[in-house]
């Protein structure tokens, strides 16, 4: 069922796309122009997805699918959790600042899917990993490269 | 040739020169090592060292991270199965399920010394046929660039994983990937769909990063009571003998060789370097085997064919720069630079003005492939220990260095949000079974493609001299043998399995 699925989401990727080509320029002295090497990629998609498509219904492979939401996020809830970690990550980074939002993913990540009873020995082991990376890697990219990371609303 | 082989060796006999360019070694090793973190970038970062050095010292540093890194991916694919460089794409398909198999230390050592042997066939290549490589590199124009990325191309069917026609879409959206943001030819902007940062386009090594790096990890985290109860990549004993795979490595000489050839020929090329000689490298050893359907489980024919590949890029990189002044890849670009800063201009009249510095190339090359076995094998038993690593540590520490290695880049805070589409999206490909190398492979022969096709056609609208040009008209012939060969032996594969 997931392989159907994913050849329509790529039909209609292509699809998109290729109404997409013309609204790119045209060029005198450049004949294929922007649009003509995507309009090639999107064609072969678009053919190769209807393929994939019909190779399934043929087969008949769809069982009836039950979306049991409770049952997919206790199989997947690690998964869910650093994502859900991983983004915020990224989108934190620009208000609370490198340091702070590396800290907080790595460390965080690391307490919610590890194991439930922690030592002292763990907690010490995954603060001095979350600290390393934040702060280690801060400066050292930053004195070493002049890389210079979100600073954040704190160290404004 | 001999005379300046002798300078070579009396310029490189000095401490000073030799300690510098051990530690370049090491640096490229660990750079190559992380993910994110690229060769070229460890290059252009020890460049500004090398200022207060002579010539000869500071080449030959720059010698040591370039043949460190090309060895340094080699760990972090092989031992959690995310290529640290694109050039160790290849590795993760086979040595990876032999680390599963719980064999990380034959994985490493056989890596370690396909890398060595690759890198000393491409030296012996270097140093007798750079004048006429560089030769037929010249002759090289947008027609037959073009063939060759088609050729490179049809790698994709190949290397699809069980079902062609979802290998091959996964290659197409790599191509269409790559398209986004501004044309390489005209400078118009592509199905950016209004958001601003897309105009900068879709940076290939993020893409690397999020399809390989965020979906493995995820992938990493499904079996959630062993991740809780701390459970780590690799159970049970390690063990680790370096003889042993060196014997198997060299029981392998015709997919060494092979590999190796082919790696140098791709150095010599001007284009996309050790990122597309590894998967060539693979995918000739697996079409040349009797065992192709082993291939991807494990063996160690995999592991040599991609490692003596990428490793032998650099050899075959530096053929062009010293012959001609045309750097081969973005590495030797960097090194060309270094080398005019220093006053130094390479091309055809370097071999006889300044023949030391050609001398120190060549047997700087050899050292570096020397210091680069010594320091993986005293490193394999602290890198092995990244397998002993509990995955609730290892895959945010990793997932952290994924974003760290994306920012880097390009200094883009924009990128981080590609990474992580680029990660969810190559999660479902793999939860799926869409095959991830070739949309690895789409992403980087695309603009190279699409600027070669444009070019040709804007040069001369005549499109048979794609087929009249005989080298280009060899490439296709390539390309459509390499298919046709793809599709045989995968159906010979599906009865083999269906009779046993």
């Amino acid at each position: 069922m997931g392989e159907l699925t994913a050849g329509i989401i790529f039909l209609l990727l292509s699809i998109v796309i290729f109404i997409q080509t013309f609204q790119l320029p045209e060029s005198q002295y450049d004949p294929l122009g922007p649009a003509g090497f995507p309009r090639l990629i999107v064609v072969i998609m678009g053919i190769l997805a209807a393929a994939l498509i019909i190779k399934k219904l043929r087969a008949k492979d769809f069982k009836k699918i039950e979306f049991n939401f409770k049952k997919i996020f206790r199989d997947y809830k690690l998964i869910f959790i650093s994502l859900f970690n991983f983004l915020l990550y990224i989108l934190l980074m620009k208000f609370i600042g490198f340091r702070i939002s590396t800290f907080l993913f790595v460390f965080l990540t690391q307490f919610m899917i590890g194991p439930e009873e922690k030592s002292g020995k763990t907690y010490f082991i995954i603060t001095s990993i979350a600290l390393f990376l934040s702060l280690g890697s801060y400066y050292f990219f930053q004195s070493y490269l002049s890389v210079i990371f979100p600073p954040g609303i704190f160290f404004e | 040739m001999i005379e300046m082989l002798v300078l070579g060796f009396e310029e490189i006999l000095s401490f000073h020169l030799l300690f510098n360019m051990f530690l370049g070694t090491l640096a490229g090793i660990i750079a190559g090592a992380i993910p994110g973190f690229t060769i070229t970038m460890a290059i252009i970062l020890t460049l500004p060292f090398t200022f207060g050095m002579s010539p000869n010292v500071g080449l030959a540093t720059m010698l040591g991270v370039f043949v460190g890194g090309l060895s340094g991916g080699l760990i972090t694919a092989s031992l959690i199965g995310i290529p640290g460089t694109p050039s160790a794409v290849a590795t993760t398909f086979d040595a990876f399920p032999m680390v599963q198999k719980g064999q990380p230390g034959r994985a490493l050592g056989i890596g370690i010394w396909a890398s060595f042997f690759g890198s000393l066939i491409s030296m012996i290549l270097l140093i007798t046929l750079a004048p006429q490589v560089a030769n037929l590199a010249m002759k090289i124009g947008p027609w037959e660039y073009f063939s060759l990325i088609v050729f490179a191309l049809t790698i994709i069917a190949s290397i699809t994983g069980d079902s062609v026609i979802k290998g091959l879409l996964s290659g197409s959206l790599g191509l269409l990937i790559a398209t986004v943001g501004l044309d390489p030819m005209s400078g118009f902007t592509r199905f950016t769909f209004g958001i601003l940062f897309l105009e900068a386009g879709v940076p290939f090594l993020t893409v690397l990063i999020g399809v390989f790096a965020v979906s493995r990890l995820l992938t990493e985290l499904e079996a959630k009571d062993e991740v809780k109860s701390g459970e780590e990549l690799v159970t049970g004993k390690i063990k680790f003998e370096p003889f042993a795979t060196m014997k198997e490595v060299l029981s392998q000489p015709f997919n060494l060789i092979r590999s190796s050839l082919i790696g140098s020929l791709i150095g010599a090329i001007p284009g996309a370097g050790a990122s597309i000689s590894n998967i060539l490298a693979y995918d000739q050893a697996k079409k040349g085997s009797k065992h192709p359907e082993l291939f991807g489980t494990g063996i160690a024919d995999g592991i040599i064919a991609s490692e003596a590949g990428n490793n032998s890029t650099a050899g075959g990189g530096l053929i062009p720069m010293i012959a001609l002044g045309i750097p081969g890849s973005a590495v030797s670009a960097v090194m060309l630079a270094a080398l005019q800063l220093h006053g130094i201009n390479p091309g055809p009249m370097l071999i006889r003005n300044n023949p030391d510095i050609v001398g120190t190339i060549f047997v700087g090359f050899f050292v570096a492939t020397f210091f680069m076995l010594i320091i993986q094998f005293f490193g394999a038993r602290l890198f092995l220990k990244i397998t002993k690593i509990p995955k609730y540590i290892l895959v945010p520490t990793v997932m952290a260095l994924c974003v760290i290695g994306s920012y880097l880049l390009n200094n883009r805070y924009s990128d981080l949000y590609i990474l992580f589409v680029m990660g969810v999206v190559g999660y479902f490909l793999k939860k799926y079974n869409f095959a991830l190398a070739p949309v690895i492979l789409g992403v980087i022969l695309g603009p190279i493609a699409e600027t070669n096709l444009r070019r040709a056609m804007m040069t001369s609208s005549d499109w048979t001299l794609f087929f009249t040009r005989p080298i280009s008209l060899g490439f296709l012939l390539l390309g459509v043998i390499s298919i046709f060969y793809a599709y045989w032996q995968n159906n010979k594969m599906k009865k083999n399995r269906a009779e046993s």
